[in-house]
C-alpha cells in the first residue's frame, strides 16, 4: 500500500484506539480527566453545544475532530520515516508523539484555552497526556508499517 | 483464525494491546490487578459493537500480557 495512505489509515486506527483507551482509563480510574473531555468542555464553552446537541453530540463532534487531526498528523509520518530510516516504528512513534505533545499540549492547547497548561495540570495528568500522544503515534507508525510492507507470498 | 489476513490482524491487535499496556505502565507506574481488570472490562465495553469481538479479545489479551520481561521474570520466581 502507498505510504501516505497507509499512514492515514494508521492514524485513524490509532485515533479510535486512543479514544477507547481514554474512555476505559477514565471509567476505571486508571486515568484522570482525559484530553477528549477537556476538548468537549472547550467546544461547549465556545459554542454552547451541550444545550443544543447534548453531551453525546458534543462528544461525537470532538471524536470527529480527533480523527481528522489523527489522519492529518499521520500524513507527516512518511516524511519523518525518510529522515530517520534506521529507527524502529516504536522509536519513531515515541519521538513523534513526544513532539506532538510538546507542541500541541505544551504550547497550543493552553493558549486556546483547551487545557490549563502542563505545570498547572501537575505531573500525573501531564504524564498521562504525554503517554496518550506516544500511544497515538506509536500505533500509527506500527499500523502504517504493516500496511505498507510488501505482501508476504510464502 | 486460520485465514492469513485474520492471523495478521490478530498479531497486530495483540502487539497493540501490549504497547498500550506498556504506555500506561510508563505513565502511571505498574497497574494493580484490580485496576487492570477494571480497565480491561471498560475497554471491552468501549469497543463493543465498534470493533470485532475476536480482535478486541486478542487486543485485551495483549494488554494483559504486556508486562515488561523483567517484571514477568520477577513474578515467576515467587
Amino acid at each position: 500500500m502507498q505510504q501516505t495512505k497507509a499512514a492515514i489509515i494508521g492514524g485513524l486506527v490509532a485515533g479510535v484506539l486512543t479514544t477507547a483507551v481514554m474512555v476505559a482509563g477514565r471509567k476505571s480510574g486508571v486515568l484522570t480527566k482525559t484530553l477528549d473531555r477537556d476538548a468537549v468542555d472547550w467546544i461547549d464553552r465556545l459554542t454552547g453545544s451541550r444545550k443544543l446537541i447534548g453531551d453525546s453530540g458534543t462528544s461525537i463532534v470532538e471524536f470527529t475532530n480527533h480523527l481528522g487531526a489523527s489522519a492529518a498528523f499521520a500524513a507527516a509520518l512518511p516524511a519523518l520515516r525518510k529522515l530517520a530510516p534506521s529507527l524502529s516504528a516504536v522509536e519513531l512513534g515515541t519521538l513523534y508523539g513526544t513532539a506532538l505533545y510538546l507542541v500541541n499540549i505544551g504550547c497550543i492547547a493552553p493558549v486556546l484555552g483547551i487545557t490549563e497548561g502542563e505545570f498547572e495540570a501537575g505531573p500525573r495528568k501531564a504524564g498521562e497526556r504525554w503517554a496518550i500522544h506516544v500511544l497515538q503515534a506509536v500505533v500509527t507508525a506500527i499500523v502504517a508499517e504493516r500496511l505498507s510492507a510488501p505482501a508476504d507470498n510464502d | 483464525m486460520r485465514d492469513p489476513e485474520k492471523t495478521a490482524d490478530a498479531e497486530l491487535a495483540f502487539a497493540l494491546g501490549k504497547i498500550t499496556r506498556r504506555v500506561l505502565d510508563n505513565a502511571n507506574g505498574a497497574l494493580g490487578e484490580a485496576a487492570l481488570s477494571r480497565f480491561a472490562n471498560n475497554l471491552l465495553e468501549a469497543g463493543d459493537e465498534k470493533i470485532g469481538t475476536d480482535v478486541l479479545m486478542v487486543f485485551v489479551a495483549g494488554f494483559q500480557e504486556g508486562d515488561p520481561p523483567e517484571r514477568r521474570a520477577a513474578g515467576s520466581e515467587r
